[in-house]
């Protein structure tokens, strides 16, 4: 499984934990659509916390990153070029 | 029935959106917003529509549309009280004698400081001050408001000026340094824009900063006539709700207010036990009638600016938790406390305790961070009342930020332990009926900084305590 399946399978798993089937696209905005609230946000850092060993910075942090498929891959790629 | 629409999906006719991209379908739907903005009673509903019709013929030359628009409304609609500033007790007649080029002075020096202070994060981004803004800005405002109390005559007036403009733009200077940090992008035109935004604000920065705002840009023709239609149509809602809101002015008169109940049970003749209840549910559902309308109308103006802004208010009474009302009440003051307090918390600390961690960030955002937010939005106390009165009558407003805190924590942890909320059924009914009956009982402290100063928790615990006394 790619990082990319790995984080749409996480994500739709997230989704379905609120009664939402619906699918998503790639770079759909999950929390713009309100789809994902602060909370469910957490989730991800947790998820790119426990299975990437990512450390997210807050100084840094922005939830705006994290709200797509595209967006948490591109953070681990560019987390991987460093 | 389910799929009845008091307003209808305009966006979704796509002969309607293809009419809006031509020149008269663009002129026609912001004369028709403008006339709707009018209708509402909002003053400044002739420049707004200039600037929307300028940002809808030249979309390219958006950000600097709004950047002229920004200078113009902080000229207009200057950013802090100036009817205390120009009789601050502590000057006298003094103060009515001072010039108003010097509280715009004022103003462009903020702005300057702002500006260095942006350079600094851009060039020493590991700086303490750069990587906590948010305590930089409260820190830089205490000290304000501490020397400009020791001070008296034009330093006075200047130090008192520089505090209150800061306690108006804090969480706005602090949307546009986390830009700054967490994209890299240089202030631009469109950062002052932000700074000031025409579609109107509270202290609550709507649609936050740049960055966001560069994420919800209509990108094209299309998405700028689908996002436009989407905003007459909520300020449609907003002017229904506002019709519905009036309604409840017809029981002025039958139902006191909350503040003439309060009164009245200060002065030791209190309301009728039934009537106690009916004062505060008029409080609630005007209050949140009030936040709905002036949300919905603000973000209308975005959208119709070409921002897809999400909504302020959100079905609010279907909500069958206590942090899920919190979510759908009041969605930029909620991004606000989330952005500044409950992520940098959840960050920071318990990291090896999920339960404790979620909590404690909850509990940042929804109680301090709500705290810090009122106190420096009523800093006007500090000068008209003093700096000992105005920190001792906002004990009231800490308490209720304690119990909500404690309680939109309680609820999510609760919320996350149960898996999925109740779908429909007499279990979705119940749930609704608690959430609403929790922030009606609210109602007697939530909006006590509204209220007359001098009451204390005790009397606003006296009024809790005598609805459930027949």
């Amino acid at each position: 499984m790619t990082e990319r399946e790995d984080v749409r399978a996480f994500l739709t798993k997230l989704l379905s934990r609120k009664d939402d089937p619906k699918p998503f696209a790639d770079d759909e905005s999950l929390v713009l659509s309100g789809r994902l609230d602060s909370v469910d946000v957490l989730d991800v850092v947790v998820f790119l916390e426990k299975r990437y060993g990512f450390a997210l910075d807050p100084a840094e942090f922005d939830p705006g990153r994290l709200d797509s498929v595209d967006r948490i891959a591109d953070l681990l790629k560019r987390r991987r070029r460093k | 029935m389910r799929s009845f629409r008091l307003i209808p999906r305009l966006e979704t006719y796509p002969a309607l959106v293809s009419w809006v991209r031509t020149a008269p379908g663009r002129l026609a739907l912001v004369v028709v917003f403008t006339a709707l903005l009018r209708l509402s009673g909002f003053a400044l509903w002739l420049p707004t529509g200039a600037i929307l019709l300028a940002a809808s013929f030249f979309p390219a030359r958006r950000r600097f549309i709004f950047f002229f628009a920004a200078l113009y409304w902080i000229y207009r609609d200057p950013p802090l009280n100036l009817f205390l500033l120009t009789r601050l007790p502590a000057l006298g007649p003094a103060a009515e004698r001072i010039p108003l080029w010097s509280v715009f002075a004022v103003v462009a020096g903020i702005f300057f400081l702002f500006g260095l202070y942006l350079q600094t994060v851009r060039r020493f981004p590991n700086f303490p001050v750069s990587r906590r803004p948010v305590i930089f800005l409260l820190s830089v405002l205490c000290v304000s408001v501490v020397v400009s109390v020791h001070l008296s005559g034009l330093p006075y007036f200047v130090a008192v000026a520089a505090a209150m403009i800061l306690s108006r733009y804090l969480w706005f200077f602090a949307y546009a340094v986390s830009d700054l940090r967490s994209a890299g992008v240089a202030p631009d035109a469109g950062t002052l824009g932000a700074l000031r935004p025409f579609w109107g604000y509270t202290d609550v920065p709507f649609a936050k900063g740049a960055l966001f705002l560069s994420r919800i840009e209509a990108k094209d023709d299309e998405s700028l006539a689908v996002v436009q239609l989407k905003g007459l149509k909520l300020l449609a809602w907003s002017l229904v709700l506002q019709a519905a809101a009036a309604q409840l002015g017809r029981l002025d008169g039958v139902v006191p207010t909350y503040a003439a109940a309060l009164a009245a049970q200060a002065a030791g003749a209190p309301v009728a036990w039934r009537l106690r209840w009916a004062v505060l549910l008029l409080q609630f559902l005007r209050s949140v009638a009030a936040v709905s309308v002036l949300g919905h109308r603000i973000v209308a103006v975005a959208r119709m600016a070409g921002y897809a802004a999400p909504r302020n208010t959100v079905r609010p009474f279907s909500s069958t938790t206590i942090a899920e009302y919190y979510n759908r009440f009041y969605y930029y003051f909620k991004e606000l406390l989330a952005d500044f307090f409950f992520y940098p918390t959840y960050l920071r600390f318990f990291k090896d305790s999920p339960r404790l961690r979620l909590f404690a960030a909850t509990l940042a955002a929804a109680g301090f961070g709500n705290a810090v937010f009122h106190f420096v939005s009523g800093a006007d106390a500090v000068w008209s009342d003093g700096l000992r009165p105005a920190l001792k009558s906002f004990h009231v407003y800490a308490v209720y930020c304690l119990i909500l805190g404690v309680a939109i924590a309680v609820s999510q942890l609760r919320a996350r332990a149960r898996g999925r909320a109740p779908r429909t059924g007499a279990r979705r009914a119940f749930s609704i009926a608690v959430v609403f009956v929790f922030y009606l009982l609210m109602t007697v402290v939530a909006e006590s900084e509204q209220l007359d100063r001098r009451l204390t928790i005790a009397d606003y615990g006296l009024y809790f305590v005598n609805l459930f006394r027949p």
